[in-house]
């Protein structure tokens, strides 16, 4: 991993609020007494309570020098200490996969010890991924398929776990120093 | 009628080789080497209309869902705590939002330090 002169993270997030539209006969009488046309209108809509697309984005500016390979998942950690050209990656047993197995124990994303200012992680799996800010407790919970991203307020990397309540599942993730 | 939210998010990574010259342009990050985004959709019951604070707010207990963000901040900082106050890992500058389901334990409570205007909602499962 070369050291670039700046990096920087660009993050959004955005929700909707959606209902189910009112059941309608949609179906018209032709002349001929046939008819056409679907009875349910099963279309989503925006809903009135929150009536908007509820978002934002940023941009978090993070150290240039990241100083672990293992800040994103995009690497494999044994990387770390191979730089330049990586002759042996046949060899590794991770090798590229860009995922990280997660067990139902804590997992630690960065093994080194700094402090983060930008965690992305989405859940590749099909069980609920439990992610900790503060090191004891799993309060954000990602279901397949969603991420997050969030600009974290100098969070010790020690403290950003991720586990599930059972079983396994998969992520890719990044988690950078401030 | 059954309600859902709908709610993604994305990041990308970007590093900028040269501090001057003639390209001092940000690409895309080579460790990722992509847009990095996900999203799903969840059942709920109840949405709560959204709210607009400017103080230091803790948001009902047991909620499922949490969207927040900041819309104005004229000094000071927003932060977001998930335990009641007593950490606040989260934070939001002007624009940016934060949205997630949350464990039932999670007590979410906004953290205004100055002068700011956030607006939040959020939803149950039952």
């Amino acid at each position: 991993m070369a050291t670039p002169n700046a990096r920087r993270i660009t993050f959004g997030t955005a929700t909707t609020a959606r209902i189910e539209a009112a059941t309608t006969d949609m179906r018209v009488t032709r002349e001929d007494g046939s008819t056409m046309g679907n009875y349910n209108s099963d279309k989503v809509i925006l809903d009135t309570t929150i009536g908007k697309r509820f978002g934002g984005k940023g941009i978090a500016t993070i150290n240039a020098n990241q100083a672990y390979n293992g800040w994103v998942s995009f690497f494999s950690p044994i990387d770390e200490d191979i730089e330049g050209i990586d002759t042996d990656w046949e060899d590794e047993y991770r090798v590229w996969d860009e995922i990280e197995q997660i067990p139902s124990g804590d997992y630690t994303l960065r093994s080194d010890s700094v402090t983060c200012n930008f965690l992305y992680v989405k859940n590749l799996g099909a069980v609920e991924a439990r992610v900790y800010l503060d090191g004891t407790e799993p309060d954000i919970l990602i279901p397949p398929g969603a991420s997050i991203s969030v600009r974290l307020n100098s969070v010790s990397s020690g403290n950003v776990k991720v586990d599930t309540a059972s079983s396994n599942t998969t992520i890719e993730y990044v988690l950078a120093k401030e | 009628m059954a309600k859902t939210i709908g709610w993604g998010s994305y990041c990308v990574p970007q590093e900028q080789v040269n501090a001057s010259g003639n390209n001092t342009n940000f690409y895309m990050d080579g460790d990722s080497g992509r847009k990095l985004s996900g999203d799903a959709s969840y059942t709920i019951t109840t949405y709560t209309a959204p709210v607009t604070v400017t103080s230091t707010t803790t948001l009902a207990a047991d909620q499922d869902f949490v969207a927040i963000k900041a819309l104005s901040i004229d000094s000071g900082n927003v932060h977001v705590s998930l335990d009641n106050g007593d950490s606040i890992p989260i934070k939001l500058l002007a624009g940016e939002c934060f949205a997630s389901k949350i464990s039932d334990t999670a007590r979410v409570r906004i953290v205004i330090s100055d002068v700011a205007k956030v607006e939040y909602w959020s939803a149950l499962t039952s």
